[in-house]
């Protein structure tokens, strides 16, 4: 699964302020853009309220192996008709626990850049010996 | 107070971490728990893998409370008020109640602690088996609106792609198929089977009451936790399904498949109509507490399957047949060793034991279709040795690093001791050679199994001639190895349901001879997990024996001295 974090979101992930994943996911394999631009067009990301922006020169996403979900899944709350819509099937998850194994990378145009890993409690940057 | 996942291990509820796969399960403890546990030291916690065969309940413990009129779920705790989140469904509502959006979708706030009224700490228990539907009507456990939009089993999808796409799993690298469909027609079949069947054990129906009575008494509506089974009736179906086998590549069954098999499931029966999954509850795994033991001692009565290991005439049917006395099955007993002491020392059990479940997984691991060299399902496959060697390897002390290295500097021709239940061969063999009055003393030493052969076989040849001897030794030699096998797993009390040999059984280790020689391999939900091949019949038999004996070990139904010694036992 793969989920992008709101550029104002990744810093408490990191330090772990945050602990949750919630709100709308995305296979890997239906999300997997070359850069940050179709990203935003593809899922959405200019909802109202977002901190996304078209000319973004970098994305954060997480990514993991899906567990099962089925205790996760719901439908999601009612949004205002006129917002943008995902291109690609989209999938809406109450919060749940952060994976272990889960992975942050950094998406920028034409690359990826491994960020850390969440072993459970912390997330493990590469400088510190994975 | 916080929304987290619980497990409880060895009887203590630990705080975990799911992951990667959906088999795999981290303990975490803020203390350093008793060394014998095996934890490691992590960044400021401890830690320690295992699989979800190995704990005896898992669950979400989720604080869910009252914020301003609207239901919210404590997230963390961060000091004098708390992370919230909106569980209601209407974006507008949740900012007016003054959520922030932190996400499309997602509405937190840190809210003063006294606003947030009728916490209650609900406990939400999730499958044991990996693969396993979870409840059906579990996530509707704190849906707020009274009756849930929607069965569980409908797309949570806005704009849900075409079912079939055989279910995308999350990465690409897991590419097993998608579960759902697959193996709903087996699972039926077996849960049709399992009903069917006269409830010939309390173990079966234990396991599958809590099943359909979780579907019958809990309504898809908000109907808190309490309604659902009790807990200790979970704990005993959950280790009886879960034949979550260690190699459990989370890639294939729930994961991301899950996720998209949710398209696949609104043709499912209704979400009421939990599938009991439990059919392979009949099967006690020896990892399963409470019937796992139960099965060890009093196998199944549903025995025409079991029993078929030692019934059925042997396929690779070897002269004993032909030799009377190796169709009785003290004779058999009797024979059973022999070959493990003459024809192949290193055959020792109690080593092959030790090297099946320190080093065989690994050093066998071959490309095969389940342990591809995707990520999950090798990780995965990594698991079931690794957590052995958890076992194996205490943490590390100066005695634990001696043990340690002992297991690959062994030499495997040294005598061991015999531990209670297993024939010895080495006294087999002496007693091969030695006049009958060296028979006795030998058999004395050695476990009963040796002992009643020994002098059961005596009674009126006391004095039979050293070349008599050898001239049954030479029949001996090929008795199959599959009885031998057969032999030795009951003497262990390794449920005959837990493997089957020279067939497929759904949830079973199973042993298949190929074209080329033998597969090793668990029947999971359709799929051959952690496949080993081997040439050789023997290599393949005692592969299976150390894995099935390595799991009964870490259950505990080998090595009660060892559970009684844990602290946290208390009352084994």
């Amino acid at each position: 699964m793969q989920k992008v974090i709101p550029p104002r979101l990744v810093e408490p992930y990191l330090n772990g302020q945050r602990s949750v994943i919630a709100g709308y996911v995305y296979l890997a394999q239906d999300s997997a853009f070359a850069d940050p631009a179709s990203y935003y067009r593809a899922l959405a990301l200019g909802f109202e309220g977002s901190d996304f922006s078209p000319d973004m020169a970098e994305v954060y996403v997480l990514r993991w192996l899906a567990l099962d979900m089925t205790g996760s899944l719901l439908p999601p709350p009612v949004l205002d008709g006129d917002g943008p819509a995902s291109t690609v099937p989209e999938f809406y998850m109450l919060p749940i626990p952060i994976p272990v194994g889960t992975e942050m990378y950094r998406i920028t145009s034409g690359a990826q850049e491994f960020i850390a890993r969440y072993d459970g409690q912390v997330w493990l940057r590469p400088m510190r010996g994975i | 107070m916080r929304y987290r996942l619980m497990a409880t291990y060895r009887g203590v509820p630990y705080e975990v971490g799911l992951g990667p796969s959906n088999s795999e399960v981290v303990l975490f403890a803020a203390c350093p728990p008793p060394e014998d546990l095996g934890f490691e030291p992590a960044t400021g916690h401890w830690r320690k893998q295992v699989i979800r065969a190995e704990i005896d309940g898992l669950w979400e413990s989720r604080p869910v409370g009252t914020f301003r009129g609207e239901p919210c779920i404590v997230l963390d705790d961060p000091g004098e008020r708390l992370h919230i989140a909106y569980l209601g469904g209407d974006a507008e509502r949740a900012v007016n109640l003054g959520y922030w959006q932190v996400d499309r979708g997602v509405f937190e706030l840190l809210a003063p602690r006294e606003e947030v009224t009728g916490l209650v700490e609900e406990r939400v228990d999730k499958p044991l088996r990996w693969g396993e539907q979870a409840d059906a009507t579990g996530p509707m456990a704190t849906y707020p609106y009274g009756r849930a939009p929607w069965p569980v089993a409908a797309p949570p999808v806005p704009a849900p792609r075409p079912a079939p796409t055989a279910a995308p799993p999350a990465e690409a690298t897991s590419t097993q198929v998608g579960p759902a469909a697959d193996t709903e027609p087996v699972d039926d079949q077996l849960a049709a089977a399992t009903l069917a069947d006269p409830p010939s054990t309390d173990a079966r129906v234990d396991a599958a009451l809590p099943a359909t009575s979780a579907a019958a008494s809990s309504p898809p509506t908000g109907i808190s936790r309490a309604s659902s089974p009790p807990a200790e009736s979970s704990r005993v179906s959950g280790p009886a399904t879960d034949i979550p086998r260690p190699s459990g590549p989370a890639a294939g069954i729930p994961g991301m498949s899950a996720a998209p098999a949710d398209v696949p499931r609104v043709s499912n029966p209704p979400a009421g109509i939990q599938r009991p999954i439990s059919p392979p509850a009949a099967i006690p795994r020896p990892g399963g507490p409470a019937v796992g033991i139960r099965g060890a001692s009093a196998p199944p009565a549903d025995s025409s399957r079991i029993n078929a290991p030692l019934t059925d005439p042997s396929p690779l049917g070897t002269p004993s047949e032909n030799d009377p006395v190796a169709d009785t099955p003290l004779a058999r007993a009797a024979l059973a060793s022999a070959p493990l002491a003459e024809v192949r020392p290193t055959a020792v059990p109690s080593a092959s034991v030790q090297r099946a479940t320190g080093v065989l997984p690994t050093a066998l691991a071959q490309p095969t279709a389940p342990t591809r060299a995707e990520d999950s399902a090798q990780s995965a496959a990594d698991t079931w040795p690794a957590g052995v060697n958890a076992r194996m390897e205490p943490y590390p002390g100066p005695i634990a690093a001696e043990e340690a290295r002992s297991f690959p500097a062994e030499d495997i021709s040294e005598p061991l001791p015999v531990p209670p239940g297993f024939y010895d061969p080495e006294s087999a063999a002496l007693a091969d050679i030695a006049p009958a009055a060296a028979i006795r003393p030998a058999a004395g030493v050695t476990p009963a199994g040796a002992s009643k052969p020994a002098s059961d076989n005596t009674p009126g040849s006391d004095v039979t001639p050293a070349s008599e001897v050898r001239g049954r030794t030479a029949r001996r030699q090929r008795v199959p190895t599959r009885e031998i096998f057969c032999e030795l797993a009951d003497q262990a009390s390794i449920p005959r349901a837990a493997y089957a040999i020279e067939t497929e059984t759904e949830g079973a280790m199973c042993l298949l001879p190929t074209p080329d020689g033998f597969d090793v391999f668990i029947a999971a939900d359709g799929v051959r997990r952690e496949l080993r091949s081997f040439a050789d019949e023997e290599a393949a038999y005692f592969y299976l024996f150390g894995v099935l004996v390595a799991e009964a070990i870490r259950s505990g139904v080998l090595a009660p001295a060892v559970a009684a010694a844990n602290p946290y036992g208390g009352t084994v």
